[in-house]
This record gives structure tokens, sequence and C-alpha cells, in this order.
């Protein structure tokens, strides 16, 4: 059993106390994934907090031997899925209602990069590239090359077969070369 | 000539698989040597990794070291403060109960009232009490069967 699984059969066992430790380990990544979605630090700081809370409140569920941190992160999602549903619909007039609700693309509503990425020479062309990929595409390199998922574990999380990851990161990836050129 | 395509897309996504360190070591001397032999095989290589050095490229902005000391600090507050509306939530279900019990026994005993409305009364509770153990059933029978009942909607 890995030292992750170990921590969270006992967490099963009530000893909360150990919970602490797959906080300390997790936390930089989950912060910087909910940093992606929400796009500012105090919301992505209060998420991925929220998101290990839930994860300890349903620890008993846990199935052992599955990934600990590709579970934190469906919660995570959600969790930003559902900020950003919230923040859409106070921000949208009502007869917009309708379509908003089912339209979740965090990207287009963060106007720059500033609060999530350091500045670099290259920052604002792969910002603006990154901004033209579709939602989907957007998201699968988001879990590849920001969060650094294997193909398994991003499978897990999107709820799709490995081959589909392949091929859906491998569009992504390509339509995001030929925009990068397109954009030099 | 379908399967040529369907061949050429399955090295394709090989490489890629390389690129992330995904295979295994057979498979990745057969496409190292692909790489180096066909040159169209290279120019797919090159361009993926051009996108990884690219993105690789983005540095997420630092956070200040105090909000990583308190961050577990945080998350412990939330999980003292669920145990806590646990607690209050089971002692308000106590008193309210109790409460309730207490008037319909008052309500049955006084001789002033009418027995239609009595008997209004009661029915009235019984429909709240069946609503309320139909709905928690409900919620736990959805908790019992749903696997991602932790992730919010």
């Amino acid at each position: 059993m890995d030292e992750d699984q170990q921590i969270i059969a006992d967490c099963q066992m009530g000893k909360s106390d150990r919970y602490r430790l797959l906080v300390e380990k997790y936390k930089t990544r989950a912060y910087y994934a909910a940093l992606m979605y929400s796009g500012n630090q105090d919301d992505a700081l209060d998420l991925s907090q929220e998101a290990f809370y839930r994860a300890f409140k349903a620890i008993k569920s846990f199935e052992l031997g599955k990934n600990f941190y590709t579970w934190l992160y469906q919660i995570l999602r959600n969790l930003c899925i559902n900020h950003y549903k919230r923040i859409r619909k106070r921000n949208i007039v009502f007869s917009d209602f309708q379509t908003a609700r089912h339209y979740v693309d965090f990207f287009s509503d963060i106007k720059d990069p500033d609060e999530i990425f350091e500045e670099t020479e290259r920052r604002e062309l792969i910002w603006k590239a990154l901004k033209k990929l579709k939602a989907s595409e957007r998201e699968i390199i988001l879990l590849k090359e920001f969060n650094d998922l294997s193909y398994r574990e991003i499978s897990e999380v999107l709820a799709i077969p490995i081959g589909s990851v392949m091929s859906r990161l491998f569009y992504a990836r390509k339509r995001l070369a030929s925009l990068l050129e397109e954009l030099q | 000539m379908k399967n040529e395509y369907s061949k050429r897309n399955d090295i394709e996504l090989k490489i890629m698989a390389y690129m992330d360190g995904e295979l295994d070591e057979d498979e990745s001397r057969y496409i190292e040597q692909l790489i180096r032999k066909k040159s169209q095989y290279r120019q797919i290589y090159e361009s993926l990794k051009h996108v990884q050095e690219a993105t690789r490229d983005m540095k997420f902005k630092k956070l200040p070291e105090f909000y990583w000391d308190e961050y577990w600090q945080h998350v412990y507050n939330r999980i003292e403060r669920g145990v806590s509306w646990i607690i209050i939530s089971i002692g308000a279900i106590i008193v309210l109960g109790f409460l309730a019990w207490n008037a319909l026994n008052t309500l049955i005993a006084d001789q002033r009232i009418h027995p239609v409305m009595k008997g209004g009364i009661l029915l009235l509770s019984f429909g709240l009490l069946i609503l309320l153990i139909s709905v928690l059933r409900e919620k736990l029978m959805v908790r019992k069967v749903d696997k991602y009942r932790e992730v919010e909607r």
C-alpha cells in the first residue's frame, strides 16, 4: 500500500489528524488547478480548501486503490463549475439565463493572465492561443501541461477512455501549434 | 487506404505518448527509431515538442508564503465548523421534536378545542412527519447508490 493509501486508510479508521499530510502534499497542485478555472487567487484558495474539506467529509466512501488526487480533482472541478455558474448567473441579464446555465467556458471570462502566470516573454502569445482553443481542447491541455496528470489520471478525471484522452490531447496540441504559428 | 490512415494516426498518437513518457521501453525504442529515420514523424515530434515547451514556459504566479503556511489551518477550520453544524443540527432536531411532542400532547388534552380541529391538526402533523421521512429516505437512498455523492453538481 503506498503512502497516500495508508493515510486514507488511517483517516477511514478515525485518525483524522493524518489528513493534514494529504493536504500538505497536494495543496499546491489543487490551488493551481483552481486558479486555472477561477482566474483569481482568492477564489482559487477558497475553492481548493473547500475541495479538501469535501473530500475529507467523504473520505469513508473513498475506494482504496484509487488515485486520491484525481478524486480530489473531480470534486474541485465540480466546485469550480458551480462557482463559475453562480458568478455568471449573478452577472447576466434574464434573457441570457437559459443559455448561460449550460455554458461553462471559464477562460473566456478571464480578462488577462496577470493573476495566474508570471510575466514571461511568450506569455501573451500563449495566452491568446489558449483562449482561441475550444473549451474541451483547452481543458485537456491544462490537465496535461499545467496539472501534470498522466493519461490514466486524465481519463479518470474526465471519465473517458485512455484512447480518447490521447486523440483529444493530440488534436488539441496540433491546433495549439497552428495557432501559435498563426499568432507569431 | 483507411488502414494506412489509421496506422499513421496510431503512430502519431504513440509519438505523443513517447514525448509524454507514457510508453514502455520497447515501444519507446521503436518510436525513437521511427523519429530518427522518417522525416514526417520527426516533424510531428518536433511540432508537439514545441507546443509542450511553449506551455511549460508559462510559470504560475507564486502565492506569498504565508498563504501556504496558513493553508492547512483554513481547511481544518472548515472541518471543525462542519462538525459543529452537525452537532447543532442534531441538537435542534431533538429540541424541536420535544417541543412538537409536548405541543401535540397539550392539544389533545385541551378540552376547549373542538375534536374536529384536533383531528385536523393531528392529520396535518402526521402528513408533515410522513413528508419529512419520505424526503430523508429519498436522500439516503440516493446517497447509497450515487458514487459521485461527494461531488457537488
